[in-house]
């Protein structure tokens, strides 16, 4: 089953995504959060992306889900060491990203169709006018 | 050809739990399954996926039609109209 890995500025923000994601999975998904620097500040740790991407990795592969771009920089470096894991950084939101990606994964998603449903939270609407 | 006509009942509508657990439901079965929120005049009949189930922007009150086409087509619309009425009595 496909993994994923929320990566956040915020420490708190990544265990959020993570605890609404898995609600909505209960529990069939491994879902990890790397979110703060080390020192439990806002920012992004490469340690904490390398531990987060192998307590979730797995033969089918990890969906990484970002808050904002200045993570990827992060991933990408824990990414040259790891040759291994078949991994995809997902554009998506957040939020609807990690919840769209987690209940498309528990149902024996491939990584490929995971990170198109995840891809699909960039239309979602929310407010309805009819 | 089977259907069935299911109104929303919880307050929040089919919100992102139940959606989810709707979802995944579907997926037990091989039917082509599709759902339309004839409440909403925009809503247009889709097949069942995670966000086509959040796009219905089904409320409290709404009618949910869902329709299913294949050899277990039965099952799968007595199956998914009792997940949504269940699902959508709890919190």
């Amino acid at each position: 089953m496909v993994g994923i890995l929320i990566v956040a500025h915020s420490a708190r923000l990544a265990d959020g995504v993570k605890e609404f994601a898995e609600q909505a999975v209960q529990g069939k998904v491994r879902i990890a959060a790397a979110g703060g620097d080390i020192d439990g500040n806002l920012g992004v740790s490469v340690d904490a992306i390398r531990a987060g991407l192998h307590h979730v990795a797995s033969d089918d592969g990890v969906l990484i889900l970002v808050d904002f771009s200045s993570a990827v920089l992060s991933i990408e470096a824990v990414l040259e060491e790891e040759t291994t894991a078949r991994v995809e950084i997902s554009n998506a939101p957040l939020v609807e990203g990690a919840y769209l990606a987690a209940v498309e994964a528990s149902i024996g998603a491939t990584l490929e169709e995971t990170a198109a449903a995840a891809l699909r939270a960039r239309d979602l609407v929310k407010i309805h006018h009819d | 050809m089977e259907e069935r006509l299911v109104r929303i009942r919880h307050p929040l509508g089919l919100h992102a739990r139940p959606a989810a657990d709707f979802y995944r439901k579907t997926r037990e079965f091989r039917s082509c399954i599709t759902v339309r929120n004839l409440t909403r005049r925009s809503s247009i009949e889709v097949p069942v996926s995670l966000f086509n189930l959040l796009q219905l922007g089904a409320a409290q009150g709404h009618q949910v039609l869902i329709r299913a086409e294949g050899d277990d087509e039965r099952e799968a619309v007595a199956a998914l109209a009792a997940l949504l009425d269940s699902n959508i009595t709890e919190g």
